[in-house]
């Protein structure tokens, strides 16, 4: 390999293969944390130019998702490095762990390290979820492993924060429509990998609709519609 | 001074100087270096071969270190958008494609106070008959130190004290009244970061 950010892939760990991107640790510069890669890798039956213009367009489309969420004072994981040439994403390094972990069917790994509630995670979860959709960024994969909890410095209060990743099918959109799409896409994720969690995806949107405000009731009817139509579709197929 | 190698690319030397007291004469030496010909050009050039950077821009350690491993990547893959890895630090820095303004903002101005000095190692290029990439920490450092009149010290140090945050929150297009340091931090560093696809 010839380019200077491939031999620092050679020289990174790897930590998750995905099947559009592999996630590698790596140290960057000296005196400052771990960052993570996120390296799409080149899909070898697509066609070459096209393959790299649109890893070019995926990993610019990250990066901006990323930023506009920065300035809106969402958390997410800060950018570090860019090489869109190869597909690379270099992303600050969130110590924490999955949502999908904690919670029952998803791995189930609670052991009271962050010092938070279920509840009190859920509610973090729709609290943050809000300030993005104020800033319309449409995440396009909410899941529970799209969202990590992190520790917060000592004294804080709550102890602990939920950090949103994976920017991939981000887009942005001002249309209740869209954002009710997103939380139906979560309200999914939560049914299929975290058994009897009704309870649990409903203190999320009851801090989505604290923090969304004037702009809950147009997202509540969308999501209403879109569950009915999401029904009439399982029943048809 | 710290010197430090990235994988695959040259080595790198920055050094922090406080209490400067020469920038305006530096600034003119610099600007008087591109127009001289021959040996006599070459040799003043070389005297000066670093990038200039103004600290008061600048919020971290990290934000530069971004800004230099943009440009070591342009560098090395030959997609420099200026005419040398230095002034692309610069380039680097700067929200828009502007390097005019980028030279004002993040360069040395006459009444620069805080400076830092960032010098790339080139391997096409020899200095007293070495690979300037495996340029001797210590030579670059006197070198620096003979032309800057100023206090060298800690570069994290140096420049936690030397931001003019009015000035970074204009540059980068945030709110004056905005939050905590560590927010605009992260969002500066992000964009810098991010520059080579922003748009
Ligand atoms: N910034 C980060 N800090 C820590 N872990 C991360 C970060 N980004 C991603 N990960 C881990 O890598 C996994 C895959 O990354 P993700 O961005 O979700 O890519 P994919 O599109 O493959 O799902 C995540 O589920 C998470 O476990
Ligand atoms: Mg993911």
């Amino acid at each position: 390999m010839s380019n200077s950010t491939l031999k620092l892939i050679e020289s990174s760990k790897l930590i998750k293969q995905g099947a559009e991107a592999k996630i590698y640790v790596t140290t960057l510069h000296p005196n400052e944390p771990p960052i993570l890669l996120k390296h799409r890798f080149s899909k070898k039956y697509r066609h070459a130019a096209l393959d790299s213009s649109l890893t070019r367009a995926r990993v610019a489309g990250e990066a901006r998702a990323i930023l506009r969420c920065l300035r809106s004072e969402v958390r997410v994981p800060g950018i570090r490095m860019v090489d869109a040439e190869e597909g690379v994403l270099g992303l600050e390094l969130i110590d924490g762990k999955a949502v999908r972990q904690i919670l029952p069917g998803g791995g189930d790994d609670d052991d009271g390290e962050f010092g938070v509630t279920h509840d009190e995670i859920m509610t973090l979860i729709g609290t943050e979820i809000a300030k993005m959709h104020l800033a319309n960024v449409i995440h396009g994969d909410l899941t529970t492993s799209n969202m990590m909890l992190r520790r917060r410095p000592p004294n804080c209060h709550p102890p602990a924060e939920i950090v949103l990743i994976d920017f991939g099918l981000t887009s942005t959109s001002g249309l209740p429509e869209d954002k009710a799409v997103d939380l139906y896409v979560l309200e999914r994720a939560f049914s299929s990998t975290h058994p009897d969690s009704e309870p649990l995806f409903q203190s999320v949107l009851n801090a989505y609709a604290a923090g969304s405000g004037k702009a809950w009731e147009a997202i509540s009817r969308r999501l209403d519609e879109v569950r009915l139509r999401g029904r009439k579709r399982s029943m048809v197929g | 001074m710290q010197s430090a190698t990235y994988t695959g690319l040259p080595r790198v030397h920055i050094c922090f100087f406080t209490a400067v007291q020469n920038a305006a004469a530096l600034r003119s030496r610099l600007i008087a270096a591109a127009g001289i010909d021959g040996t006599h050009g070459d040799v003043e050039r070389e005297a000066v071969n670093f990038a200039f950077v103004d600290a008061a821009s600048i919020v971290s350690h990290l934000h530069l270190r971004t800004a230099i491993y943009q440009a070591l990547l342009a560098h090395s893959r030959g997609s420099l958008r200026t005419k040398t890895v230095h002034s692309e630090i610069l380039f680097a820095l700067n929200p828009s494609n502007n390097i005019t303004e980028a030279i004002k903002r993040f360069g040395i101005n006459d009444k620069t106070q805080a400076l830092i000095l960032v010098r790339v190692g080139n391997v096409d290029e020899t200095v007293d008959g070495r690979a300037a990439g495996t340029l001797d920490d210590n030579a670059v450092f006197d070198r620096m130190k003979s032309l800057v009149q100023g206090r060298p010290i800690n570069l994290e140090e140096g420049i936690e004290h030397a931001t003019d945050w009015d000035m970074v929150k204009k540059i980068y297009k945030l709110p004056q009244i905005s939050a905590l340091r560590t927010c605009i931090q992260e969002v500066v560093v992000s964009s810098v970061a991010m520059k080579s696809v922003m748009s």
